[in-house]
């Protein structure tokens, strides 16, 4: 059961970030106080079934394959020709020669690249650790602005033409496919900081699949998540910025980035489960400025530390804090108590408001 | 009829905006008169979010009272268990809204 799934919109339930639910009890009158710790007495109740359905060990992540197995991509890609439903027609599988039409051949080839970066850096044979095919539909329904992991496959629209072209590129795609990482590997809940880390954790290897590819320093990459997608009169580069979140866009039709980079700014909200894609900025922020601090290629050190936090967190209703004190748990356990990888670590977070 | 639509994309883009029938293309009008009914929006608001789905697109939907004797009647759904025609619907909706903005911006 699903007490504070968002398929309900209970105006309470899936709205409050637990800082909230703190406050209200804090500050709240007495109706506000027992909602609060109904809230609380639900959450409690809910973690204590998904623990029982799935003991310790069980969210842990999957294993590497061993050196000297090699693992081979396995690719499917449908044309869902302007309809809703999935997956649509067999368009290119593995394999096949490139097709007339580009989007397919760029989505089959973006998801080579981030299988490619998860096995070469992490011995991880696809999302599930066990070979599973990366089945992708292009052309999903029409004037469709998004695109999305619906817990088998990935979809993605044209866009409208107006506010956008198309969501078909790598960092767009890489991120899609590590919400398959996110959930084959524990899972992170939807909604509140959670949900902002499985954003997070999916736009960081989104970016680290673009900079894969290119072989780029973390100077010379761009951080941008859909760099290229925006229509050619939106005034902006994409649809986050790592390494300025707030500054991606700034549009009279499309608004402005609502990212912060600092807990001080973090912003409240019931829309968006909770503000996943806004407060994401925030632990994004924080890997950019390790990656620039360590150098070499951020996926190098930065992105094993995120990588394996993700295989080790074993808390789907982890907060921000409980994933930043992994993260140096992680730096020490791999590189060394007071090691500069560890303090670099703990300096991350700090500039982000996170004082661990 | 008249409504307000609030959509959430998947990857947290939101557009808004007021919609008259009045002022859309006829079929499209006739559709939202035939696919807006309270009753299925009320179905499709309980239906759950699969839990592994993420990125889905998100969806208030106000319909208007047509006299300020009747109250505004608000929804909240997702693409999960709405169905074919409505988030078809929904995307030309949508649309429609950017294009209200586009051409409030350029004057028309």
């Amino acid at each position: 059961m699903d007490k504070f799934g968002v398929g309900d919109f209970h105006p309470i339930q899936c709205i409050l970030p637990p800082h909230m639910v703190d406050a209200i009890k804090k500050r709240g009158d007495e109706d506000q106080r027992k909602m609060a710790e109904q809230i609380e007495k639900l959450t409690a109740e809910v973690r204590i079934e998904r623990e029982a359905a799935a003991p310790a060990g069980a969210f842990m992540g999957v294993m590497a394959m061993p050196m000297g197995v090699t693992a081979q991509v396995s690719r499917e890609v449908y044309d869902g020709k302007g309809k809703a439903t999935l997956p649509g027609d067999i368009a290119r599988q593995e394999g096949d020669p490139p097709v007339a039409d580009a989007v397919v051949n760029e989505v089959y080839d973006a998801a080579g690249v981030v299988f490619d970066l998860y096995y070469d850096n992490w011995r991880r044979n696809s999302l599930d650790g066990n070979g599973l095919t990366f089945v992708k539909t292009v052309h999903h329904r029409k004037k469709f602005n998004n695109a999305f992991w619906n817990g088998t496959q990935m979809a993605y629209g044209d866009g409208d033409g107006v506010i956008f072209k198309g969501f078909a590129v790598l960092s767009v795609v890489g991120h899609e496919l590590s919400h398959g990482v996110v959930q084959f590997s524990g899972g992170l809940e939807y909604r509140d900081q959670a949900g902002a880390l499985n954003e997070s954790f999916a736009d960081v290897f989104g970016a680290l699949s673009e900079q894969y590819k290119h072989k780029q320093t973390p100077a010379e990459a761009s951080w941008l998540i859909g760099a290229g997608i925006l229509g050619p009169n939106i005034q902006g580069s994409g649809l986050r910025s790592m390494k300025a979140p707030g500054t991606a866009y700034n549009d009279p039709i499309l608004g402005q980035d609502p990212q912060p980079f600092h807990m001080d700014l973090y912003v409240n909200t019931s829309s968006d489960n909770g503000g996943v894609h806004i407060n994401s900025g925030i632990p994004n922020h924080a890997f950019y400025l390790l990656a620039q601090y360590l150098g070499g290629h951020a996926w190098e050190k930065a992105g094993r530390i995120w990588y394996d936090t993700m295989q080790a967190i074993n808390n789907p209703f982890a907060t921000f804090r409980d994933w930043a004190d992994k993260t140096v748990e992680i730096a020490r356990t791999v590189y060394g108590a007071g090691s500069m990888e560890m303090l670099l670590t703990r300096r991350a977070w700090k500039l982000v408001g996170i004082a661990i | 009829m008249k409504i307000f639509l609030r959509t959430t994309t998947g990857q947290g883009i939101t557009f808004e905006g007021q919609l008259d029938t009045a002022d859309l293309p006829e079929e499209l009008a006739d559709r939202m008169e035939k696919i807006l009914r309270p009753r299925r929006l009320s179905t499709v608001a309980k239906a759950p979010m699969p839990h592994a789905m993420v990125d889905m697109q998100q969806y208030e939907l106000t319909l208007l009272p047509k006299s300020s004797r009747s109250k505004p009647k608000k929804f909240q759904f997702s693409d999960a268990g709405a169905g074919e025609d409505l988030v078809e619907l929904m995307d030309e909706l949508t649309h429609e809204i950017t294009l209200q903005k586009v051409r409030a911006l350029s004057g028309g």
